[in-house]
């Protein structure tokens, strides 16, 4: 198998045939193993980005490869399902359902996956809440709601890593922290990823993390954006 | 397993709403339930009543009132007619068997039926079942007395017991304050001097028979013979008593009573109904009617129909109303929970699985209603049946499964499934457009 995980090449993008917004990539590459920081303001694209990284949104033009699949010529549903078994996606805050146990929080990042199913039994739960050191014994039964910011924010690792997916994507995952917090979060983000295998994608509005990156990016580098 | 207990957390996480709408809903379908059970039970429990009388004797009225009052107990007794009369209507050829019923007394509360023994020979319950005796026989005696069976299990009475009967119709509720001690009444004898009916103590009945239930107003009733009656109305004229009469005295009296309230009657062969009452019509010495129990039944039933689907309109209305509840609940929690959609949405969940996700939440929540209403309406039942017999004598069937009950079920569980179409467009909309970027 090719060592590129997302292959993004000539891609245009607007809400609708009337929009003004116009978001243009020439191209883009995460290989295995890379670990990418895009920066930049907000309104910049990144969301849109990220949308169009995770096939919910389809780009008029262009072909966005995943693991060797064109997303923008298969059906939503097939999008699901490579999103449900390649991705894990940590956002800004409220990550996790407030109602439901951090072991089900966690076990959800699987559940509409067979990949991540077949590939992760139920004790890969305790491997990754040590990886990240949330004490297992004292929170896996604790509802979402009664944990801390920066506890919720490791939990929405943990389910983004459960089942082993290839790509990693966080949306600005250190915004809601402090400054101690963001740097301990960015360490245990690292030493919980595979580093053979699997590609990482964060959006942040500043630079100041990217000392542990790989490639760290201007938004602006990547997108075109036309808002006339 | 993790997406069902997830649909469960998530009403449960919001239990009050739920609640809310499935209390709703749950009275709503109870509603319904009782209202097409009741008039069905209350047909079917009148039809049961009347087998085998073929036509009532009364004096002219109302066939309805006649109808209600003299065999279902309903109601003031109307006019009576002359013990002649009665005699008289005997020699018709055209009559099979007859049975006078004398109203206008009450024990405790319950209406008393002067007869004859022809009543428990003749008269038959819910298709042609003859009434039996669960202990002791008719009337051997003047003073004796032949109970329903609620009577002798209310009153706690068995064979043997000795009663007072009241003269007048009681009001229930007054009568039942002091029906504790069977015998109190000899012995707060004070007290009741005041209250505008009059017992007639010095006369004491003795219970000779108990009958067995026959879930009809027959249960519901005390029966003494003709005799008997007339002899506790010797000295009363009206509600007044105007001579003071010993027991002796009665006695030497001939019991045959003057007037008799209606007349059951079977004929020989039932396509004579009409000339019978044509007979009775032409009657000279008396202004006296013939009423068919049957036809009267019907027509009542064509009155109270229009009423009957007012009320299951109005149930179904209710319903519906609960139904838009639902809706109105679902799209104001949509908003907030976009954020759990849009997490869903970034493990894979497609927008599909999501609206089946809140289907399955209808699905719990309206089969709960149901379960919950069904539930209610067997309360309902079960206290409202004593209610209605001891406080209007209206007999309904004790509560059973029907078979369209399950298909009411299924029809409120799909209704809320169709009604969850509109939150659930909605939803889709929302996760199309959202995509992964949660607004908080």
């Amino acid at each position: 198998m090719s060592k590129n995980l997302i292959i993004i090449e000539n891609v245009k993008y607007s809400f609708n045939k009337n929009s003004n917004f116009v978001l243009k990539i020439k191209k883009f590459l995460l290989n295995k193993s890379d670990s990418i920081l895009i920066y930049g303001d907000s309104g910049a694209g990144k969301s849109t980005f990220l949308n169009l990284l995770s096939g919910t949104i389809n780009p008029q033009e262009g072909s966005i490869n995943i693991l060797g699949t064109n997303i923008t010529k298969t059906s939503s549903s097939k999008k699901d399902k490579i999103r449900g078994d390649h991705f894990g996606i940590v956002f800004q805050t409220f990550n996790l359902l407030p109602y439901i146990s951090v072991k089900n929080n966690i076990l959800l990042g699987k559940a509409y996956s067979g990949r991540k199913q077949s590939i992760s039994n139920n004790d890969e739960v305790k491997v990754l809440m040590d990886k990240l050191s949330l004490n297992y014994k004292d929170l896996v039964d604790r509802k979402a709601y009664e944990l801390s910011i920066g506890q919720q924010q490791r939990v929405a690792v943990a389910r983004a890593l459960i089942g082993k997916p290839e790509i990693i994507l966080a949306d600005e995952p250190t915004s809601a922290l402090d400054k101690k917090n963001q740097n301990e979060f960015i360490n245990l983000l690292f030493k919980s990823l595979d580093d053979n295998e699997q590609g990482l994608i964060m959006v942040s509005h500043d630079k100041k993390l990217s000392s542990k990156f790989k490639i760290v990016k201007n938004i602006t580098e990547i997108c075109e954006i036309n808002n006339d | 397993m993790i997406k069902f207990s997830l649909v469960f957390q998530s009403l449960l996480n919001r239990w009050l709403s739920c609640l809310l709408i499935i209390l709703t809903l749950a009275f709503s379908i109870s509603l319904f339930f009782t209202v097409s059970r009741i008039q069905e039970s209350v047909k079917s429990s009148f039809q049961n009543t009347v087998s085998g009388v073929d036509s009532v004797v009364a004096a002219r009225g109302g066939n309805l009132q006649i109808l209600l009052n003299s065999v279902f107990l309903i109601g003031e007794p109307n006019n009576a007619i002359k013990w002649n009369t009665y005699k008289d209507i005997l020699d018709n050829d055209k009559i099979r068997w007859t049975v006078p019923i004398s109203l206008g007394d009450s024990h405790k509360g319950y209406r008393v039926i002067g007869t004859n023994n022809n009543y428990f020979k003749e008269i038959k319950y819910s298709s042609k079942k003859n009434l039996e005796f669960l202990s002791g026989n008719s009337f051997k005696d003047v003073f004796d007395v032949v109970l329903g069976s609620i009577v002798a299990s209310k009153l706690n009475y068995i064979v043997g017991s000795e009663i007072a009967i009241t003269h007048g119709l009681s009001d229930v509720g007054e009568i039942h304050t002091f029906e504790s001690e069977k015998n109190s009444s000899y012995n707060d004898h004070a007290k009741h001097e005041e209250h505008e009916d009059h017992d007639h103590e010095n006369l004491g009945f003795k219970v000779s028979g108990i009958l067995k239930a026959t879930g009809t107003p027959i249960d519901n009733a005390v029966y003494i013979s003709l005799a008997g009656a007339e002899a506790m109305h010797a000295g009363w004229i009206g509600n007044q008593k105007v001579i003071d009469v010993t027991l002796e005295k009665i006695m030497e009296n001939e019991l045959t009573p003057k007037t008799i309230t209606s007349i059951f009657v079977s004929l020989k062969n039932r396509t004579q109904i009409f000339q019978f009452q044509r007979d009775i019509l032409n009657y000279k010495k008396e202004s006296i009617s013939s009423v068919m129990p049957g036809a009267t039944l019907s027509r009542l039933w064509t009155l109270t129909g229009n009423v009957d689907k007012a009320f299951k309109i109005i149930t179904f209305f209710i319903i519906v109303i609960a139904l838009l509840g639902m809706i109105a609940m679902t799209i104001a929690g949509l908003n907030s929970r976009r954020r759990e959609m849009a997490i869903l949405r970034s493990v894979g969940a497609s927008p599909i699985n999501i609206v089946s996700l809140l289907l399955v939440e209808s699905i719990i929540i309206s089969v709960i209603s149901c379960i919950a209403g069904y539930i209610i309406m067997i309360l309902i039942f079960s206290l409202g049946k004593n209610y209605l017999q001891t406080n209007y004598g209206i007999f309904i069937d004790s509560f059973s499964v029907k078979n369209y009950d399950l298909q009411i079920i299924i029809s409120i569980v799909c209704a809320s499934l169709i009604a969850t179409i509109v939150p659930a467009i909605q939803i889709y909309k929302n996760t199309l457009r959202d995509g992964l970027s949660v607004k908080s």
